[in-house]
């Protein structure tokens, strides 16, 4: 599905360049359902950053389906990004003046299908995460657990290979978490491939591989990892 | 396609920021408006003033005091200088120029303030001051008036400075007005006009210098044909009251007119204000100005006056109006520049209070151009809406200015409206650039990030 090689990023800083990934190297397969954990600070949302083309690194080379993605122009990352990756926030990163109808409408609008194929998967979507009559409200009118379903929906309304969730549930209460979680579960196995970035171990417990982001670079989950953490 | 995706989405941004879109459209109201109504202005200020001045007809002469410098041409140029000598034409000029054969008619003109004074039957004394007018009867012809009642002095009565008169209807009003208010005192049930008028009609008549208008004036029963009033310590006989004309510039509301003989002997002057030259054609109207400067210049060796023939005139007017034209072009134009910079800040401000929207639609696969067309668009939509706006309010206007107000109307040709409109779209395009263009070149991962 996707393979990463040595890829580096470092942002500037007043002390000067700080590097956040160096040398990462990295392989998922389709359909695979993978937790990334890792301290604050550590490069986890600039890797799902890197993994859901917002960000290109600074070099090393990302293969996604076999595509090059470091050797794509921002016109062709935009598409395929629309295409193949759906994204949950943490802080959902809903447009407030939109209604639950068009943001999850949106990934649609800059797809070309037909008004009605459009209409039937956004209710469709919205059906999945269970909120199918909230449709005209907007998103300040629903709670945390809701908006994130919201978010999920509009993730998955274009049918997309990839979903990148990063820290999901991060502010959610345990009955919410779970019934996000649940949504995962079934959409792994449905074939969709997922990331998910946490530091809850309960939530990356969920996932079929658990790896740690520490210094730059990616490590599978074992117990030793697990002691340092 | 992406056009109309850019265009959906730049409704869906100005539907979900009502408030927002009140304020930033706000200027461009106030400056189509403007647009609308100054050039509403403009245009019916030259359009009466040239219908005035055309109505006089184009084979009119006007012979006036001082020197008209003239062009290259050879054409007189009343913007490049006019002397300012006092007067010395005098009645024995309008006599002269009566005697050329393709003269059809003149019409001697003398002006100055005057006092009329009417003492009623109750012994009430009502002095007015109006505009002493002494002509001849060919002055109706010239000034395009028509008599209310009564009729118009003859020349043989000018001949034998028969004292008679006739009024401007707003002298005739005035003069009648204080009269009513004392029948007014003696029956309390009879409403009071001036009360009844609406506040713009009487910040009109302030500036109009009218006080009673003509659907005021009084009825025939009560006019004052017939009866005498005193002019500059003579009697006179009114015979005749001129309709209320209430346009631009001319008006004989306020006129007390009398023959012009009469006239030079009530103001023991010797000197007309100028002298209307009628040809009798309008093919030979060069030929026409020389004969009449040669008879005028006969008692005139150094001459102390000018001929100007009527489409001189009405160039001189069309030129100070272009200049108005271009000075409200000028103040609309910077209305407009001013209204275009407070929208393009607070399209700027609205980039960065969406900064977040921003990279969600880019995260969830809007391109560039999409975000750079959708921002455009909104801007564009602005100004269009304030520009539509602005110009249903100065329609509005100017509807209502030619139903209520009837110094002038005003004129609002087609080209005014695609202008206004054409203008605030233009407006958008420029200032809806640059914050679309900041919009677009936002990077997806820092505006997702951004507090």
């Amino acid at each position: 599905m996707m393979t990463l090689s040595n890829i580096n990023k470092s942002y500037k800083s007043a002390a000067g360049r700080e590097s956040v990934l160096g040398g990462l190297d990295f392989q998922i397969d389709a359909g695979e359902y993978v937790a990334i954990m890792g301290s604050s600070g550590t490069g986890k949302s600039t890797l799902m950053n890197i993994l859901g083309t917002l960000e290109r690194p600074d070099c090393g080379e990302y293969l996604f389906r076999g595509k090059k993605i470091h050797r794509m122009s921002n016109r062709k990352l935009t598409l395929m990004r629309n295409k193949e990756i759906g994204f949950v926030f943490q802080n959902y990163q809903l447009i407030p003046n939109l209604s639950i109808y068009q943001n999850v409408m949106l990934p649609l609008e800059y797809h070309r299908k037909g008004f009605m194929k459009k209409r039937d998967r956004v209710r469709k979507a919205l059906m999945m995460v269970g909120l199918e009559g909230k449709s005209r409200q907007k998103p300040q009118q629903l709670s945390g657990g809701q908006k994130q379903r919201v978010a999920i929906a509009r993730a998955i309304v274009n049918e997309p290979s990839l979903l990148l969730a990063d820290e999901p549930t991060g502010s959610l209460d345990e009955k919410t978490t779970e019934s996000i979680l649940k949504l995962f579960d079934h959409l792994h196995q449905r074939g969709v491939t997922i990331i998910l970035i946490t530091h809850d171990m309960e939530v990356a417990k969920r996932a079929e591989r658990i790896m740690y982001l520490k210094g730059g670079l990616l490590k599978e989950h074992t117990y030793e990892t697990s002691q340092s953490l | 396609m992406k056009l109309v995706k850019a265009f959906k989405m730049a409704l869906l941004g100005i539907w979900g920021n009502k408030f927002r879109v009140i304020l930033s459209i706000f200027g461009v109201i106030i400056g189509v408006f403007a647009v609308i109504v100054l050039s509403a202005i403009a245009l019916g200020v030259k359009d009466t003033v040239m219908k005035q001045m055309g109505s006089l007809g184009a084979e009119q002469i006007m012979v006036m005091p001082g020197r008209v410098l003239k062009d290259d041409g050879g054409a007189h140029n009343f913007l490049s200088g006019v002397s300012s000598s006092p007067s010395t034409l005098t009645n024995t000029d309008a006599e002269e120029i009566g005697k050329l054969k393709s003269v059809e008619s003149v019409t001697p003109l003398l002006e100055t303030v005057g006092r009329i004074q009417y003492e009623s039957q109750f012994g009430e004394a009502r002095t007015v001051e109006g505009m002493l007018v002494g002509t001849s009867d060919s002055y109706q012809e010239v000034i395009h008036t028509s008599l209310e009642e009564g009729r118009f002095f003859t020349n043989d009565e000018g001949a034998n400075k028969d004292r008679v008169v006739v009024l401007g209807s707003g002298i005739h009003a005035s003069l009648m007005n204080q009269n009513q208010n004392q029948d007014l005192m003696d029956d309390e049930t009879e409403t009071n006009v001036e009360a009844e008028k609406k506040w713009w009609q009487k910040l009109l008549d302030k500036f109009t210098g009218n006080t009673v208008n003509a659907e005021e004036a009084p009825t025939a029963e009560e006019s004052l044909v017939g009866k005498e009033v005193i002019i500059q310590g003579d009697t006179f006989t009114v015979v005749g009251v001129l309709e209320s004309v209430a346009t631009l510039g001319m008006t004989s509301n306020s006129s007390i007119l009398m023959p012009v003989q009469t006239a030079l002997d009530v103001t023991s002057t010797e000197n007309l204000t100028n002298i209307y030259v009628k040809a009798d054609s309008i093919e030979n109207l060069d030929q026409v100005e020389k004969e009449v400067h040669g008879a005028v210049g006969l008692n005139h060796p150094e001459t102390d006056f000018s001929t100007v023939k009527q489409t001189e005139m009405l160039g001189a007017i069309e030129t100070v109006t272009k200049i108005l034209q271009v000075m409200l072009i000028g103040i609309t134009a910077t209305a407009l520049v001013i209204s275009g910079a407070g929208i393009m800040n607070v399209m700027v401000m609205s980039v960065r209070e969406r900064t977040r929207e921003i990279g969600i639609r880019k995260a969830l696969g809007a391109s560039t151009l999409e975000i750079l067309l959708q921002f455009l668009f909104e801007t564009i939509l602005l100004c269009l809406a304030g520009g539509i706006i602005g110009l249903l309010l100065g329609y509005g206007f100017v509807q209502w200015w030619n139903g209520a107000i009837t110094i002038f109307p005003l004129v609002l040709p087609i080209w005014v409206i695609q202008l206004a409109l054409g203008s605030s779209i233009l407006i958008g395009c420029i200032c809806g650039i640059y914050p679309a263009i900041k919009a677009a070149r936002l990077q997806p991962s820092r505006a997702l990030r951004f507090e």
